[in-house]
């Protein structure tokens, strides 16, 4: 069976294949709980002009000029040690709000916040640094504001400089560093740190290719040492691949709490509508050759044809954390070309037919089929699902009904090697996801010869160029 | 917020150390300017009062004629200026550190103390080049009561880091709070006896007299006073009889009185609206 995390990751600390994956999932759940949100609300209070609050302040609040905005509504969340949490969400989530409630830089308005040891922040990056100081004094200023001592600094400092790779400019005031530079003395300091958690959020996307390596090496070696980090952003790629839990928020409300593949999955599908709130079982079964032989022998002949015995052999079909509560279950995929054939290679301007064997399980609400082309880096490229092709409507299927649903996707691509991630969830506000599964189909694009194209990189897009001289 | 403040107290300390270092950060004398700036003020009041304008106080004892007035100008007056810019900069320290609130878990309080710390040594530099002035060039004797100084400068600013930690939250909510200060400040040094002595309007209007003593700023301008070139003791016909060195009991007690009435205010009004304020940053 291919491991998950292959078709998502490459770094070492990457999410490990099905068996590895649940038995950290199952530890994980036993490790005591490092911080813990009950019931977050965080409500502002909008004032238009400041007077309003005077006139509030003056009449004992007897007189009410305020508008409330509610940031953050029942949030509940456990972060165990060792875990690696991720929070996401389109801008104006709430994600900045509970990040700053974490790290207690904003105080809830109700709820409880919980917090087992020192939480330091990315958040916090650079924060104090004084410009006209050099840069080796900032790496003293900044961690003294974060409460460390000079002598913890001291013991550090010649690591956090090479770490930085800034030794030649180490007593030169960091106004004259680019921000670049100063973003990389800032993470230098926090990865010198030991805190208990990290809180890590969008700053990690700053810096040059190389030293953004060096800061997912550093996390991979953190995850390693069983780190408890929260990861807030809305990079997907990130919570795919290294959160062992994740919660989808918008509006500040949760949408989704559980599965980080299962939950970026939803975020990819929901952004064009309004988002429900996600309930989600799941599981895989483990299917048994008869059993197989049984479904087989009940596909119509052509239906039969394609979906041979291996295409139920699916990566992660059996894995315990399979997403979905298994209304629905995509029993087996295969990839075909246009003579039915299977088929994992194609060239240019071909099509590929994706052909998923779905059962129906109960009487669930219209479903909706997704799709998505993932690179060899975990990167989603293209997606679309049945709401957006069917007018917003998904597909009625009976409980005990089987599906045969093929997508006839026109490879327009460039050479390479993608991923095809496959999902069924509920339409609309019925709030469930049945069953997904990542990396479920290989697609390789053959090279083209040369000259045939007349593009390069992953699509090929409509395109004229026109040149005029005069 | 004693413990924090005890606990911050390197942060506290070193921040001042570097706020007096970072005021003049990047011009070529650096943290020289500290004692160039009082150092030419205080020349500029000998030359201005004691040279160009002859200006003659009452014959102080023990003071070179020439800089009476220059004595008794500066005792208050640089006393007052050290605690007008600390008050000013620490209501401003809570908003000027806004990016830092923003982001970091910690407390307003160790800005404004920062900026009081700050202000209470650069006053003490100040301090000491005028006594020296006082001794080198206005022909003075040292006294020990001279180092009532330090408590007094220390008073002053605490009495000054209350004040600027109440108006520094109050200020995130009313940005007219730090103008009106500059405004206010202004007006008071004028109500408090800095550039005149109280004895001079208690004689036509004892009413302002009495009122005075409801000046906080008051009790300390006249105990700097007291303590560099003492007061006149007078027998019961109003004769001057000698002169006591020292400041007076009742200045000390209104030097402490105001200052802790300040903190528990400062700390009572960011107690209340904490959590607002990160709200409003």
């Amino acid at each position: 069976m291919t491991a998950v995390g292959e078709t998502i990751g490459g770094g070492r600390g990457a999410r490990p294949s099905g068996a590895a994956w649940a038995a950290r999932v199952e530890r994980l759940s036993r490790e005591p709980t490092k911080i813990s949100v009950r019931n977050l609300n965080k409500t502002f209070r909008i004032y238009k002009r400041p007077s309003d609050r005077l006139v509030e302040w003056a009449t004992l609040g007897k007189v009410s000029r305020h508008s409330s905005f509610v940031a953050l509504d029942d949030i509940s969340l456990d972060v165990k040690r060792g875990q690696w949490y991720g929070i996401f969400g389109p801008n104006g989530a709430g994600k900045s709000t509970l990040l700053k409630i974490l790290t207690g830089v904003l105080m809830p308005t109700a709820g409880e916040v919980e917090l087992q040891g020192q939480v330091t922040s990315l958040l916090e990056l650079g924060t104090g640094f004084n410009p006209d100081l050099t840069g080796r004094e900032n790496v003293f200023l900044s961690a003294r504001l974060l409460g460390y001592d000079d002598r913890f600094v001291a013991e550090r400092y010649d690591r956090i400089i090479e770490f930085a790779g800034q030794r030649q400019f180490e007593n030169l005031p960091i106004k004259y560093y680019s921000s670049g530079m100063t973003v990389r003395l800032a993470f230098a300091i926090f990865a010198s740190l030991d805190p208990d958690v990290f809180i890590i959020d969008e700053a990690l996307s700053v810096g040059d290719y190389a030293f953004s390596r060096k800061c997912f090496e550093r996390l991979d070696e953190m995850r390693t040492k069983g780190c408890t980090v929260v990861f807030v952003t809305h990079d997907i790629g990130v919570i795919r691949k290294y959160c062992d839990e994740a919660m989808y928020i918008d509006k500040g409300r949760c949408i989704y709490k559980g599965d980080p593949l299962a939950a970026t999955d939803l975020y990819t599908e929901t952004q064009t509508r309004i988002p429900p709130s996600w309930e989600v079982g799941g599981g895989g079964v483990h299917t048994t050759a008869r059993q197989i032989a049984a479904w087989r022998e009940a596909l119509p002949g052509d239906s039969r044809g394609i979906f041979v015995e291996s295409t139920f052999d699916l990566p992660g079909a059996s894995d315990p954390a399979r997403p979905g509560d298994g209304g629905m279950r995509i029993r087996a995929a295969t990839i075909t070309n246009d003579r039915d054939e299977p088929c994992g290679a194609f060239g240019f301007g071909e099509t590929a037919h994706i052909h998923l064997l779905v059962e129906s399980r109960e009487d669930a609400p219209p479903v909706n089929g997704t799709i998505q082309l993932v690179n060899p880096h975990g990167v989603p490229l293209w997606g679309t699902h049945f709401t957006l092709l069917f007018d917003g409507r998904g597909y009625q299927l009976p409980a005990g009904r089987w599906a045969h649903v093929v997508w006839e996707l026109g490879v327009d691509l460039g050479e390479g090697r993608y991923t095809i991630d496959l999902g069924l969830g509920a339409c609309q506000a019925a709030r469930r996801v049945y069953d997904r599964l990542t990396g479920a189909l290989k697609l390789d694009v053959l090279p083209a010869t040369p000259g045939a194209l007349d593009f390069v990189g992953h699509f090929r897009l409509p395109v004229r160029a026109t040149v005029r001289e005069f | 917020m004693i413990s924090t403040l005890v606990r911050n107290r390197r942060f506290i300390a070193l921040g001042a150390l570097h706020t007096l270092r970072a005021r003049y950060a990047g011009s070529m004398m650096g943290i020289v300017w500290n004692v160039a700036v009082p150092l030419v003020q205080i020349v500029v009041f000998a030359l201005v009062f004691g040279l160009l304008m002859k200006w003659r106080m009452k014959p102080m004892p023990g003071v070179d004629d020439r800089f009476g007035f220059t004595v008794f100008l500066c005792s208050a007056l640089l006393a007052w200026n050290g605690f007008a810019e600390t008050l000013s900069r620490s209501t401003a320290s809570i908003m000027g550190n806004r990016n830092v609130l923003k982001k970091i878990r910690t407390r307003e309080e160790i800005f404004v103390a920062q900026e009081a710390m700050a202000g209470a040594l650069s006053t003490m530099i100040t301090f000491s080049l005028f006594l020296l002035f006082c001794v080198g060039i206005a022909g003075m004797k040292p006294s020990w009561s001279w180092l009532e100084i330090i408590p007094l400068i220390v008073l002053f600013h605490a009495f000054a880091f209350g004040m600027g930690l109440g108006l520094g939250v109050l200020n995130v909510f009313f940005r007219d709070v730090a103008p009106l200060l500059g405004v206010t400040l202004m007006t008071w040094m004028w109500l408090t006896p800095v550039i005149y002595d109280i004895s001079m309007i208690a004689h036509e209007h004892p009413i302002a007299g009495t009122l005075m003593m409801l000046n906080p700023a008051y009790y300390f301008t006249q105990g700097f006073r007291e303590a560099i070139y003492g007061a006149p003791v007078l027998d019961a016909a109003g004769a001057v009889i000698g002169i006591r060195r020292g400041a007076a009991l009742w200045c000390w007690e209104g030097a402490i009185g105001f200052s802790s009435a300040a903190i528990i205010g400062g700390w009572a009004i960011a107690a209340r609206l904490r959590t607002s304020v990160r709200d409003v940053l």
